[in-house]
C-alpha cells in the first residue's frame, strides 16, 4: 500500500484567514480509509472552519486537501466526493423525507428503480422507512437528524462529514444516536470526520481524535492515549475530568497551592522527577487519587476533609479540601464512610511546563504511539 | 379492557359534579372589559366591512331610497347595462392585459436584484433600496408632469409600452423589498446541503432557494398585480385615449353615472382582488410582507 | 443584477425629479420647454435660478390652507392607525385566540381592495343616504351629521386604507417577542398598560417607526382618497397639485407643491432611516 492510497483524507498546511484573524493555522491531518476521526475543541477553535473547507464551502488561503489520494482543493462542493450532515440538519422543508434523500441521486441521473432501492435501504438503515412521505417539519429532532444522515450516506461518499450532528438533541437521545452513527459508519466503513465540542462524544465514537485550540491541532491520537497522555496543558484540561495544580516536587510527594499543602504520591510515581524541576503544572485524573479514612493507617500528611459528595451509582465523586487553599476531586467507592478526616495518595501524575508535557508517571501502552517530540521533552526534564 | 371500562363509567359523574360545586359564580359574570372589547370588535367590523357590504347592496339595488336600511327593490338590470356597454367591457379586458404584463416584467427586472441584495455584498445596498422606495414617496402628480415630457420625447405617450412602464414604476418597491427578505430568509445551510450532494449553483437556486422563497415572491407578485390593477393617475395621463383601464373608467363612472352602475363596476373590479387575497392571505399573515420592510 | 431596477428608477424617477426641481426654480428651457410652452402664470428666468415660483405658491391662501390640511390629516390618521394597529396586534398576540386571529385577518382585507373602490364605497357609506345616516335615523337622530366630502372622512378613508400595513408590521414584530418578557414585567408589578409601554413598545420600536413613517409618507402624497371623498378646498396637496396642473394649467405651481410634499416626506422618513441604521448596527454587534 502506498501512502496516497491508504489515506482517505490528507490535509496539508491548511490555512484560513477571516478578516484579520487566522482561524486555521496551517494544520495537517491524515485520516486512514474507513477511520472515524473527531475534530474536538471549544467553540472558535477552527474545527468547523476546517470541516467546511474539506466540504468545499470555504476556500482555504493555503494548503491542500486530498480525498482518496485525489487533490480536491480547487473543486466546488458539488464535485467533491463528500457528504455532510449539517449542524441544524439543513433538511429541505419543502421536500418529503424521501425526496430529501433521493435528491442527490436524482442529480446523478440514476434510474428511478435504483433510486427507490437505495433510498429505501438508506432509510431502513436509520429506521425511518415508515416515514418516507412525511415532511421534515413533522419529524422529531432525532428523526430529522437521522434523515440528514441517510441523505448523506445514500450517496456512498468517499468521505462523510459530520458538523456537530448531535448538538441539537437532548442528552439521553444524544448517547443513542451517537452509537447509531458509529455503528452505521463501521458497517459501511466510510472515512468520516466528526466535529464536536463534547469530549465525551469524541472519546466514545472516534478511532482517533484531533484536539484543536485556536486554529492549531494540539494533539492527534487515539482516545485512550489522548486520555492517558494529554500532550499539552490545554488537552489535559479539556479532555476528561482532571485535577490541575500549580506545585513543585518534594520528597515523597508534591507541594501544591499557595500554602504548599503536601500531597503524597505513591511509590515510583515521582521516580523520574526531581525537586530541581522547579514549579510545574501537575495534572492528576480523578480515578488516580486514592482516598481512605485517615484512621486506617495511611501515610501521614495529605490529610483532608471531604466537603462535597456527588453520587454516580457505582462510584462517587468527592471534593476534598487540603488545608484552606487547595482542594482536589476524586472518584471513590460509594460504600466507604468518608465522614471523618481522610488521607489521599496520588497514584499517577502528569507534569507540564509552559503548557507542554514534561513528565508522565506511567508509560504509554504501546511504545510505538509515543511521539518523538514528547519523548525528547520527557528526557530533557529528567 | 376492564380498566378502561371503569374509567369511562366514572367520568360522567366527575363532569357532572364540577360546574355546580367548583366553578365560582364570578367567572361567569360578564366583565366590563369583555363588553368594551366586544363593542370594539363590532365597531371595527362595521368600519372595515360596512362600506364594502353597502356597495354590494347598491350593486343589486333596483330602487333604494333613504332612509330604508335595505333596497326597496332588488334588480340585476345594472349588471346587464354594464356588460352591454362595450367601453366598460373593453376596460376590463385592458386591465387584465396590463396587470399580468406589468407583473411579469417587474419580476424579470427586480427578482435578480432582490437575489443580489439578499446574497451578495452589494455596496450601498441600503441606500439603493431606499432610492427604489423614493418613487413612492414623491407625489405622483409631480412626477407625472415631467415623466409626460420625457414620454413625449420618447414617443411613449398613448402607447401600450408607455402604460406598462408607468405602471411598472409603482411595482418596483414591492418586487425588490419583499423578495429580498424572502431570499435572505432561506438559510444558507440548505443551499450548502444541496451543493454538497452534487447540485450546481443554478440547480441549487431552482430546487432549493426559489421554492423556499416562493411565498414571499408570490406575495410580491400579487401586490404588483393589484398595484397595476389599481393604478389610475399615471395610466390616465399616458394611456388616454387609447388605453382606458378599469380604475380610469371608474373615475368617470363615479361622476357621470348613478351609484348603482358605479357599484356594479366596483364589485367587478374587486373580484380579482378578493380571489388573489384568498390565495395569498396565509403568506401575508405569515409575515412574508412584514419581513420585506425590515431587511 | 441590481442594475435594471435601479436604472429604471433612476431614469424614469430620478431624472424627472431633477428636471422638475430646476423647472420650479425658473428654468424653462431644455427638457422643460414642452411643458413651459403651454403653461400659465409661469415664472421664467434666463439668468440664475429664482425662488419666485415658490414665493408665488406660498402666497396663495388656498395652498397654505391645503398644506395645513395635509399635515393635519396625516398626523391624525397616523395616530389613529398606530393605536388601532397596536390594539389589534396586541389583542391577537396576548389572547392568541381564534377571535384575535380573525380580527387581524379582518384588518388585512383593505389591502386587497383597490383604493378607487375603497374610497367610493367609504363615501357612499358615510355620506347622506349612507349606512351611518340611515342607522342614526333609525335610532331617532335624523339630524346626525354626515361626513361626505369632509377632511374627517379623508381621515377615515386614509385609516381604512392604511390599517392593514400597520397591523401586519406590528403583529409580525410582536410575533418575535417571547410572551415571557411581558409576563416578567407583569410579575415585577407592572400593569398591562405599563408593561406594554415599558417593555413591548421599546422592543417593537422598529416596526412602529416603519408604520409611522411609511403610513405618513403615503398619506401625505395620497391622491385617490382625498380626491374622491374630500372637500373641494382646502383638500390635501395631492389633489390640489393635480387640480393646479389639469384644471388651472399651471404645471410649474403644481411641481412646486409636489416638491414641497416631497420635502415633507423626506422629513417623515428621517426616523425610519435612523431606526434601521440603529437596528443594523445592533445586529452587526451581535453577529461578531
Amino acid at each position: 500500500m502506498t501512502t496516497a492510497e491508504s489515506h482517505g483524507l490528507e490535509i496539508t498546511g491548511l490555512t484560513k484567514k477571516l478578516g484579520e484573524n487566522t482561524v486555521v493555522k496551517g494544520i495537517s491531518l491524515s485520516v486512514r480509509r474507513g477511520e472515524l476521526v473527531c475534530l474536538l475543541g471549544p467553540s472558535g477553535c477552527g474545527k468547523t472552519t476546517t470541516l467546511r473547507m474539506i466540504g468545499g464551502f470555504l476556500q482555504p488561503d493555503g494548503g491542500r486537501i486530498a480525498i482518496d489520494g485525489r487533490d480536491v482543493t480547487e473543486l466546488p462542493p458539488e464535485r467533491r466526493p463528500t457528504a455532510m450532515v449539517f449542524q441544524n440538519y439543513a433538511l429541505w422543508p419543502h421536500m418529503t423525507v424521501y425526496k430529501n434523500v433521493a435528491y442527490g441521486l436524482r442529480l446523478r441521473k440514476l434510474a428511478k428503480s435504483e433510486i427507490d432501492d437505495r433510498v429505501a435501504a438508506a432509510l431502513k438503515m436509520v429506521n425511518l422507512d415508515q416515514k418516507a412521505n412525511r415532511h421534515p417539519g413533522a419529524l422529531s429532532g432525532g428523526e430529522q437528524q437521522r434523515v440528514a444522515l441517510a441523505r448523506a450516506i445514500v450517496l456512498e461518499p468517499a468521505l462523510l462529514l459530520l458538523d456537530e450532528p448531535l448538538s441539537n438533541l437532548d442528552a439521553k437521545l444524544r448517547v443513542g444516536v451517537r452509537e447509531e452513527i458509529r455503528e452505521i459508519q463501521q458497517r459501511l466503513s466510510i472515512t468520516t470526520v466528526f466535529v464536536t465540542h463534547d469530549q465525551d462524544e469524541a472519546l466514545s465514537v472516534a478511532d482517533r481524535i484531533a484536539v484543536m485550540s485556536s486554529g492549531d491541532i494540539e494533539q492527534y491520537s487515539d482516545p485512550d492515549d489522548l486520555y492517558r497522555h494529554p500532550e499539552s496543558r490545554f488537552v489535559a484540561g479539556f479532555v476528561g475530568a482532571m485535577n490541575i495544580f500549580e506545585g513543585r516536587v518534594t520528597t515523597g510527594g508534591v507541594l501544591v497551592g499557595a500554602e504548599d499543602a503536601f500531597l503524597p504520591c505513591a511509590e515510583g510515581v515521582l521516580s523520574g522527577l526531581r525537586a530541581e524541576a522547579g514549579n510545574l503544572e501537575l495534572a492528576v485524573r480523578l480515578e488516580d487519587v486514592s482516598v481512605a479514612p485517615a484512621s486506617s493507617g495511611g501515610p501521614s500528611g495529605g490529610a483532608g476533609r471531604v466537603v462535597r459528595q456527588v453520587p454516580h451509582g457505582h462510584f462517587k465523586e468527592v471534593l476534598i479540601e487540603l488545608g484552606k487553599q487547595a482542594s482536589l476531586r476524586a472518584y471513590v467507592d460509594p460504600d466507604v464512610d468518608l465522614s471523618g478526616p481522610v488521607a489521599v495518595t496520588v497514584r499517577r501524575l502528569l507534569a507540564y511546563r509552559d503548557g507542554e508535557l514534561v513528565y508522565s508517571s506511567h508509560a504509554r501502552d504501546q511504545a510505538g504511539r509515543r511521539s518523538e517530540a514528547a519523548a525528547a521533552r520527557v528526557e530533557s526534564a529528567r | 379492557m376492564s380498566v378502561g371500562a371503569t374509567v369511562a363509567a366514572q367520568e360522567p359523574r366527575i363532569t357532572l359534579d364540577q360546574p355546580t360545586a367548583r366553578v365560582p359564580r364570578r367567572a361567569r359574570r360578564i366583565t366590563w372589559t369583555k363588553v368594551v372589547s366586544t363593542i370594539a370588535v363590532v365597531l371595527l367590523f362595521v368600519f372595515i366591512f360596512g362600506p364594502l357590504v353597502w356597495l354590494l347592496l347598491w350593486a343589486f339595488a333596483g330602487v333604494w331610497h333613504y332612509p330604508s336600511l335595505l333596497p326597496q327593490k332588488w334588480s340585476l338590470s345594472w349588471w346587464r347595462q354594464v356588460f352591454n356597454y362595450p367601453q366598460l367591457v373593453r376596460s376590463v379586458e385592458l386591465s387584465f392585459l396590463f396587470a399580468p404584463t406589468v407583473t411579469a416584467l417587474s419580476a424579470v427586472v427586480c427578482l435578480p436584484a432582490a437575489y443580489a441584495f439578499a446574497r451578495f455584498r452589494v455596496p450601498g445596498r441600503r441606500a439603493l433600496m431606499i432610492t427604489l422606495f423614493s418613487v413612492n414617496a414623491f407625489p405622483k402628480i409631480g412626477l407625472y408632469i415631467t415623466i409626460a415630457t420625457l414620454f413625449f420625447a420618447l414617443h411613449l405617450m398613448g402607447t401600450f409600452f408607455g402604460v406598462v412602464l408607468i405602471q411598472l414604476l409603482g411595482t418596483i418597491v414591492f418586487m425588490t423589498w419583499i423578495p429580498t427578505a424572502a431570499f435572505a430568509a432561506v438559510p444558507r445551510a440548505l443551499e450548502d446541503a444541496a451543493r454538497d450532494v452534487g447540485a450546481s449553483r443554478l440547480r441549487t437556486f431552482f430546487s432549493v432557494t426559489l421554492p423556499l422563497a416562493a411565498p414571499g415572491i408570490f406575495v410580491a407578485m400579487v401586490l404588483s398585480f393589484l398595484a397595476s390593477l389599481d393604478e389610475a393617475q399615471g395610466t390616465f395621463l399616458v394611456g388616454i385615449p387609447n388605453y382606458v383601464t378599469m380604475p380610469v373608467q371608474m373615475y368617470s363612472l363615479v361622476s357621470d353615472y348613478p351609484p348603482e352602475a358605479a357599484a356594479v363596476f366596483a364589485v367587478l373590479l374587486s373580484i380579482p382582488s378578493v380571489i388573489l387575497m384568498l390565495l395569498v392571505r396565509k403568506h401575508v399573515m405569515g409575515g412574508a410582507l412584514a419581513r420585506g420592510f425590515q431587511v | 443584477m441590481v442594475a435594471p431596477p435601479v436604472a429604471i428608477i433612476g431614469f424614469f424617477v430620478g431624472v424627472p425629479i431633477v428636471i422638475s426641481v430646476i423647472y420650479t426654480l425658473g428654468h424653462v428651457g431644455g427638457p422643460n420647454s414642452a411643458v413651459a410652452a403651454v403653461a400659465q402664470h409661469q415664472v421664467a428666468t434666463h439668468g440664475l435660478l429664482t425662488w419666485a415660483a415658490y414665493q408665488q405658491v406660498f402666497a396663495q391662501h388656498n395652498f397654505r390652507a391645503s398644506l395645513v390640511a395635509s399635515v393635519w390629516v396625516t398626523v391624525v390618521s397616523v395616530v389613529i392607525v398606530l393605536i388601532l394597529s397596536w390594539a389589534i396586534a396586541l389583542y391577537a398576540w396576548q389572547t392568541n385566540s381564534r377571535l384575535g386571529r380573525a380580527l387581524s385577518a379582518l384588518a388585512i382585507v383593505p389591502m386587497f381592495i383597490p383604493v378607487v373602490i375603497a374610497s367610493y364605497s367609504i363615501l357612499q357609506f358615510w355620506s347622506y343616504g349612507g349606512f351611518v345616516k340611515t342607522i342614526a335615523y333609525a335610532l331617532g337622530m335624523p339630524n346626525f351629521p354626515t361626513l361626505g366630502f369632509s377632511l374627517q372622512l379623508v381621515v377615515l378613508g386614509e385609516v381604512w386604507v392604511s390599517v392593514p400595513f400597520g397591523v401586519l408590521m406590528i403583529a409580525s414584530g410582536l410575533g418575535g417577542i417571547s410572551p415571557s418578557v411581558f409576563e416578567a414585567a407583569r410579575d415585577a408589578g407592572a400593569g398591562v398598560v405599563r408593561a406594554t409601554l415599558s417593555v413591548l413598545v421599546p422592543m417593537n420600536l422598529l416596526p412602529t417607526v416603519i408604520v409611522t413613517c411609511f403610513t405618513g409618507i403615503s398619506i401625505l402624497g395620497s391622491f385617490t382618497v382625498p380626491y374622491l371623498v374630500g372637500p373641494t378646498a382646502p383638500n390635501l396637496l395631492g389633489p390640489e397639485a393635480t387640480e393646479t396642473f389639469s384644471s388651472f394649467n399651471e404645471p410649474q405651481q403644481a411641481e412646486v407643491m409636489a416638491i414641497v410634499l416631497f420635502g415633507l416626506s423626506v422629513i417623515v422618513a428621517v426616523p425610519y432611516i435612523w431606526a434601521t441604521y440603529r437596528s443594523n448596527r445592533n445586529a452587526g454587534v451581535q453577529a461578531t
